[in-house]
Order: C-alpha cells, then sequence, then structure tokens
C-alpha cells in the first residue's frame, strides 16, 4: 500500500542522488579530515608527531600538550580574552545599533554624508604608524582599551544593521510616535526586538574579531600581564626550537592543541546562535 | 525604560573602567636622578618566563648592578620585529634593544641615523673590549661599531646519522671534496630515506656557493662592487646543486619543507642528513633518543670544491645590542648592555635560566625543577649559554647538575662551535653601505627574491644553468643592474 503512494525515482535520478550523496560526503570529508587531524594530533604523544607524519587514526592519547598550553600563562590570557570580547562587543553593539537606526532612517539630514564618510574608512586605510600615533596621542598605549576603543566600530556590521533597519516598515515606527515614543524607545522597544537575527550575527562578528585581536595587542601593550589569548597561543605556536635543555622542542601535537584552545571558545558560542546567523545576514544583506 | 537605564549606566561604567586601565598603563616617572633606560627584548630572554614578576627579578638584578631604571618591554618572539619597528619608527625608540638580523638592519639603521656609534664607548670598556675584535668585524660601517653581540655567530654545518653512515658505508670527513660528497651520499639514493634534507630557505645554497668561490650577492670583490649571481663560479655552483638534485641526494621537495619537519625527518631516520646551526648539535642528540632513533652526529663543516675553496654558511652576527642615537644616557645605556652580555651572573639569568628561587629551584641531585609560578608562565630554560656566551664558564663545576644526555653531549657541542671556526665561510652580506646608491637600496630586495627564485628553477631543472642565468641577466638589464654597481663603485 505504502509503496503504491510513493513517487516512483527514475533510475537516472536515482544515480544523481547516489552521485550527490558521494560528492557531498567527498565534500564534507575535504572540510573534516583537517578537524579531526588536528583533534587527534593534539592528543596524540612526542613520538608518534615526529616527522612531521599527517595522521588519520590515533595512534596514542595523552593530555599532556593540553596541560603544558594549560600552564602557559594560558589562564590570565584567557580571562583578559574574555573581558576584551565582551567589553568590546558590548561596546561595539551600544555605538552600532543607534547608528545604525539612525543612519536607517530616511528624513535624518545629511544621512547620504554621513554614510559616505563611515564607508570612505572600508576603503583607505592610513596603515600601522598614523594608527600607532593616534594611540600614543589618547594616552591608550599599554592600556587594555587600545584594543577596544580605536576598533569599537566596524563599517561592515554598521552597514548590515542599518540595511536591516531599512527594511522595518516605516508604518510601524510612524504609528509608535503617534502613541508618543521617542527614537530612543522606539529602538530599544521596538526596532531592537524585531532586529534579533542581525544583531546576533553581528554579536559574534564582533565577538569572534575581539577574540582573535593579535596585532593591536602587540603594537599596543607593553605589559606582558595584559596580554590575550592569541598573542600567548601565537608565541607558543612559534617559539623556538634552537635552545637546548630543558625539553623545549615544539611539535606538532602542542601546537594542535593551542589551536583547539584557541578556537573552542568560539566554537562553543557558534551553536546557540547559529540559528540566528544565517537569516540576520541574508535580511541584512539584500536591501540597499 | 528599566531596559534603557539600565543599558546606558553598564555603558558607562565599561567606559570608566576601560579609562581606568588606560590611565594604569601611563605610569609615572621615578624622580630619583637615576638614569631611565627603556630596554626592549624578545620573551625568549629575560628570565625566559611571560610572568611580569619573574621578569622583574631579572630587572631587579640589571637595576642593582647598572644603578639605574630599567623599564622593559618584552614582547612575544614571534612579534618582536614587528614590534620594534613600529617603536622605532613611531618615535618611541628604545634606549637599548636588540636586533635580529643585524646584518641587514645595522646597515639601514645607520644611514637612518637611529643607532648611536658605540665604537668609543666599547674602547672605553674593560670588559667590551676584551671580545676578540673579528666579533665585530664583518659589521663595521666606515671603521665604526654600532653593535654588542652577545654570542659567537653561528655559523651552519651539514648534520649526518652516523648509525645510517654506518649502516650505508657512508664515509666523509669533517671537509671532503664536493665530488667525495656527492658519491658518497648516492649510496643513500633508493634506500627509502631521504639523503640530503633541505629546508625551504634558498640562502642556504651559500653553504654549497662557498666551495666553487661564489656569492650570492652584490658584493666587494678585489676592491670592487659586483654582482656574485653573474659569475662562472655560481654557474659551476648552481649546476653542482643542481646535480644534487637530479641524483636524488637533495631532498625532492625542499621549496616546502620547513625547518622543523627538516630536523624531525632526520631525529626519526627517515633522512640522513641536513643542514644546521651548530649550536643545535645537543638537541640532535637528545631528540634523536626522543624519537627512538639514537645516534651521534657526523657534522661536515665545508665541501671543497674543485678549486679548493670552500666554508661552513657563515651567519656572522645574526642578534645584537644596539643603543637608540636620541638616548639621553649613553654611557648608562651601553652600562646596561655590557652588564647583561658581560656580568657571568646577569647573563645566565637573563638568557637562560632566570633566578634561583624564583624562576627555578634544585632538587636533591641538584637538577633544576621550575618553581610552580614558573612552570605557569610559559617557562623553559636553557643551557644554550654554557657553549655559545662570552662569559667564561667551567663546565665541571656548574651550580647545577646536567641530564646524563648534556653531560656527554655540551663538552662535543663546544668542540663542534670550537672547531667550525676554522672553517668559516665569508660573509659578504654588510658590503654595500645603504645610502650610497638610492636605486640598489629601492631594489635590494628585488634583487634577492629574483635570485633565490631562479636559483630554485635551475636546481630543480625547469630551466638549465644557462637559460636561468640568462632570465636572470634580462631581470639585471631591466632594473639597470650596471649603473647600480657604478654609482656603488663611484
Amino acid at each position: 500500500m505504502s509503496n503504491k503512494n510513493q513517487i516512483k525515482v527514475s533510475p537516472g535520478r536515482r544515480a544523481f542522488n547516489i552521485f550527490n550523496i558521494i560528492f557531498l560526503s567527498l565534500v564534507c570529508l575535504v572540510f573534516i579530515v583537517p578537524i579531526w587531524n588536528v583533534l587527534i594530533t593534539s592528543f596524540a604523544k612526542d613520538i608518534d608527531v615526529m616527522g612531521n607524519d599527517y595522521l588519520l587514526i590515533p595512534k596514542s592519547f595523552t593530555l599532556v600538550n593540553y596541560d603544558k598550553v594549560l600552564h602557559s600563562g594560558y589562564m590570565n590570557a584567557f580571562k583578559n580574552s574574555i573581558f576584551v570580547a565582551v567589553a568590546g562587543t558590548f561596546l561595539s553593539m551600544f555605538i552600532t545599533l543607534p547608528l545604525g537606526y539612525a543612519l536607517s532612517q530616511k528624513h535624518l539630514l545629511g544621512r547620504n554624508i554621513f554614510m559616505k564618510l563611515i564607508v570612505l574608512t572600508m576603503l583607505f586605510d592610513a596603515g600601522i604608524m598614523p594608527f600607532y600615533i593616534v594611540v600614543r596621542s589618547l594616552g591608550l598605549i599599554n592600556s587594555i582599551a587600545s584594543i577596544i576603543l580605536p576598533v569599537s566600530m566596524s563599517t561592515f556590521n554598521l552597514i548590515i544593521i542599518k540595511n536591516y533597519m531599512s527594511s522595518i516598515p516605516e508604518t510601524l515606527l510612524e504609528s509608535a510616535k503617534l502613541d508618543g515614543c521617542n527614537d530612543l524607545v522606539i529602538l530599544f522597544r521596538i526596532v531592537i526586538p524585531l532586529s534579533v537575527s542581525v544583531i546576533a550575527a553581528v554579536t559574534l562578528f564582533y565577538c569572534v574579531s575581539y577574540w582573535n585581536r593579535y596585532f593591536e595587542v602587540i603594537m599596543f601593550i607593553n605589559d606582558s600581564r595584559k596580554y590575550t589569548l592569541q598573542v600567548v597561543l601565537r608565541s607558543l605556536m612559534f617559539e623556538s626550537d634552537e635552545s637546548l635543555g630543558g625539553g623545549n622542542y615544539v611539535y606538532g601535537n602542542l601546537k594542535m592543541a593551542v589551536m583547539v584552545l584557541g578556537m573552542l571558545p568560539v566554537l562553543i558560542i557558534y551553536p546557540f546562535i547559529q540559528k540566528h546567523f544565517v537569516s540576520g545576514l541574508m535580511v541584512g544583506g539584500i536591501k540597499g | 525604560m528599566k531596559k534603557i537605564v539600565f543599558a546606558l549606566l553598564s555603558s558607562l561604567l565599561l567606559f570608566g573602567f576601560g579609562f581606568s586601565l588606560a590611565a594604569e598603563g601611563k605610569g609615572e616617572a621615578k624622580d630619583s636622578g637615576q638614569p631611565e633606560i627603556v630596554l626592549a627584548t624578545a620573551d625568549n630572554t629575560y628570565g625566559l618566563s611571560t610572568d611580569p614578576d619573574l621578569q622583574n627579578e631579572i630587572t631587579r638584578m640589571i637595576e642593582e648592578r647598572t644603578g639605574a631604571i630599567i623599564k622593559p618591554i618584552i614582547p612575544p618572539l614571534a612579534s618582536y620585529k614587528d614590534k620594534i619597528a613600529t617603536l622605532i619608527n613611531s618615535g618611541d625608540v628604545p634606549d637599548v634593544f636588540v636586533i635580529s638580523q643585524a646584518m641587514t638592519a645595522i646597515p639601514t639603521m645607520v644611514a637612518r641615523e637611529q643607532i648611536l656609534d658605540l665604537t668609543g664607548f666599547i674602547a672605553a670598556s674593560p670588559a667590551l673590549s676584551s671580545l676578540n675584535p673579528s666579533l665585530f668585524q664583518d659589521l663595521k660601517i666606515d671603521g665604526k661599531t654600532y653593535f654588542i653581540p652577545y654570542n659567537y655567530p653561528k655559523a651552519k654545518a651539514i648534520f649526518l646519522r652516523k648509525d645510517l653512515m654506518a649502516q650505508y658505508g657512508v664515509n666523509l670527513s669533517e671537509a671532503p671534496t664536493t665530488e667525495e660528497f656527492a658519491r658518497e651520499m648516492k649510496k643513500f639514493v633508493g634506500a627509502g630515506i631521504v639523503p640530503f634534507c633541505f629546508p625551504k630557505w634558498v640562502d642556504n645554497f651559500q653553504y654549497f656557493y662557498n666551495s666553487f668561490g661564489a656569492w650570492g650577492g652584490v658584493y666587494k670583490k678585489d676592491g670592487k662592487f659586483i654582482d656574485g649571481f653573474q659569475t662562472p663560479e655560481m654557474m659551476q655552483a648552481l649546476a653542482y646543486v643542481r646535480s644534487l638534485y637530479q641524483s636524488g641526494v637533495l631532498n625532492q621537495e625542499f621549496i616546502t619543507t620547513e625547518n622543523s619537519a627538516m630536523r624531525e625527518k632526520t631525529y626519526t631516520a627517515k633522512a640522513a642528513s641536513d643542514i644546521d646551526y651548530v649550536t643545535n648539535y645537543v638537541n640532535y642528540v637528545q631528540n634523536t633518543e626522543n624519537a627512538r632513533k639514537p645516534t651521534d652526529m657526523h657534522l661536515i663543516y665545508e665541501l671543497v670544491g674543485p678549486a679548493g675553496k670552500g666554508g661552513a654558511l657563515n651567519e656572522a652576527t645574526q642578534t645584537a645590542w644596539v643603543v637608540s642615537s636620541r638616548t639621553k644616557y649613553p654611557e648608562a645605556a651601553v652600562k646596561v648592555i655590557e652588564t647583561i652580555v658581560m656580568d657571568p651572573q646577569i647573563y645566565p639569568a637573563f638568557f637562560g635560566l632566570g633566578v634561583e628561587n624564583a624562576h627555578y629551584t634544585l632538587d636533591e641531585n641538584r637538577m633544576i625543577v621550575p618553581t610552580d609560578r614558573a612552570a605557569n608562565s610559559g617557562y623553559k630554560y636553557t643551557l644554550n649559554y654554557l657553549s655559545d656566551s662570552f662569559i667564561n664558564i667551567d663546565l665541571k663545576n656548574l651550580p647545577f647538575a646536567l641530564s646524563e644526555a648534556m653531560e656527554k653531549g655540551l663538552p662535543l657541542q663546544k668542540a663542534h662551535i670550537d672547531a667550525i671556526q676554522g672553517h668559516l665561510g665569508p660573509n659578504h652580506g654588510a658590503d654595500v653601505p645603504v645610502g650610497v646608491s638610492m636605486n640598489y637600496d629601492r631594489v635590494a630586495p628585488t634583487i634577492k627574491s629574483t635570485r633565490e627564485s631562479i636559483a630554485t628553477k635551475i636546481v630543480v631543472g625547469s630551466v638549465s644553468v644557462q637559460e636561468g642565468m640568462d632570465e636572470y641577466a634580462n631581470f639585471w638589464k631591466s632594473i639597470g643592474g650596471d649603473s647600480i654597481l657604478q654609482e656603488l663603485n663611484k
């Protein structure tokens, strides 16, 4: 009975489906194999990774590499990174949301000029020296604020937010105004609740961007107590192997443990906002 | 409305916290009349720990010895070069700092008047003037010295596994001829191991160029600047390296081989030999044991070419201390460097071990044991200073015990370092003065990359030696190479 109700699949269609499954499985493998290699190498003993072998089947299991990384000033740097990521994301959203809302309002005087000035910063980069001199002039050298304040607004993220907010029906905002709401109330009571998906996506963008900050930390921070995780981890990855006596040689397994611990926080956050991620980006991206 | 107020207050708090952190960074200078010296070095020195309190122990020691107030900047080694370049170019030049790739960096910094002439200061210091004058020779500019080295120049030799030599009946001296080397190394070909693992750093070909009296680059020969790449000697040298590649002696994937991969292949006996710093000898002893393929290494200091020429790859001074030309306290700055480089207690603490009871303690067998604090800050001591520093160390009376491998390997490493001094090849890296020919200064990096790219093409057989040389000659013409040489020879 049930067989009768099924749509008959032609041999060509079946062959196409099989081809699809094989092809997509291979594509999946291309992404999965390196991650699998990173994972099992990070748990491997030195002897199994010497000679630069590419592991696909685990040969041994040890937590020594993770122990080494966690005992390399990891926790202090981790706290710094968390602070920079949380405070930075919060500040960035605090600036980007109202700015995006304001720029999405067609009646804003000089809207196009503001927008062009902001977009200009995407096209021209003055380079590290002027950047350094500005940060120094602001008295921010060697302060955590130097990693956050100069990069607290991303034009790319602003455009996504602004475009999304432009798609909210004007009539909705007008009726709120008729009910006596001012712009701030409209933003917080109407626009933000309607923009959760794009806010989630942009929050993740900011968070990952702050989490991965490296160059600014190196340039503006002199006190190693304030180094973030990426600096400490990169330093471990590129540690000199010419020293002797302390068993200092850095093999691939330690480097892979560094990678796993470096990307772990972002991997943990991602699934929670994944559902908002694609929809938020799509809606923000299509409206001009 | 509550949410809005909450958001605004939170933001204010955040700003407040941010700016309090900003203010924390400024600090105030002490007004004690003592000279204040800003010192920059990478975190593979300064006690080898990233813990600021442990770093302060080193600062305290230097301050006690020199009477200066030290303000250290200690970025990670991987980013040190970028950091120091930014500091220098922004005008925040540290009073004293370490520079890497001194052979190319010092002439440039001298031309830009960024570093101080130290000739007089070195002559006035009994400790520094006692250093072997040859240490300064390769990098003197117009007869003046602008740097202070802190260890013996590094040299590279070929490291050959003795177990595989015995197994395959390979017989080579410490200075065989190029012909002997090619013949004997062929015995490894087809045995399932890489006969000679070479890294992707093509400038290491200079080891072979030395055997033919060739130099890869513009240099001074008989008082006149020439382009060393366009010489018959270079053609001979490239033909030789090409023959090693074609016969399977040189690893076929060298253009993608990292130093670490090269070493690991030799440790694990997947390669019979490689090229490395002599100061890494003990690493080979230790790591071949770790790989459960223990063996001693045979070192080939030089390959003697058909005309009797040859020499180890001489990197001369790679890292050195320099003093900013803007420092307010030049005497104090030099005193700080002198203390770090020559003081028998500061040197090991700064470059090797850190401070006893802060970075490490000694166990009942007098073995070094990192303290918990040090161990949690990435501290890893090194004993390199025992073989490559200028301070006199009695290896038989060290304040700590050595592991068995170190006990055995260290005297051998020292012997190899001494032995290679007599085999050092030339180093013309600082021959060309900066600022004499603006055209040369502009195109020098392109000349280097083109030269190395064409040398690689010749070696792997993409082009014949003659075709490669013709391609280089065309490039040379396109940049006006001959007129550049004329400018340099004026």
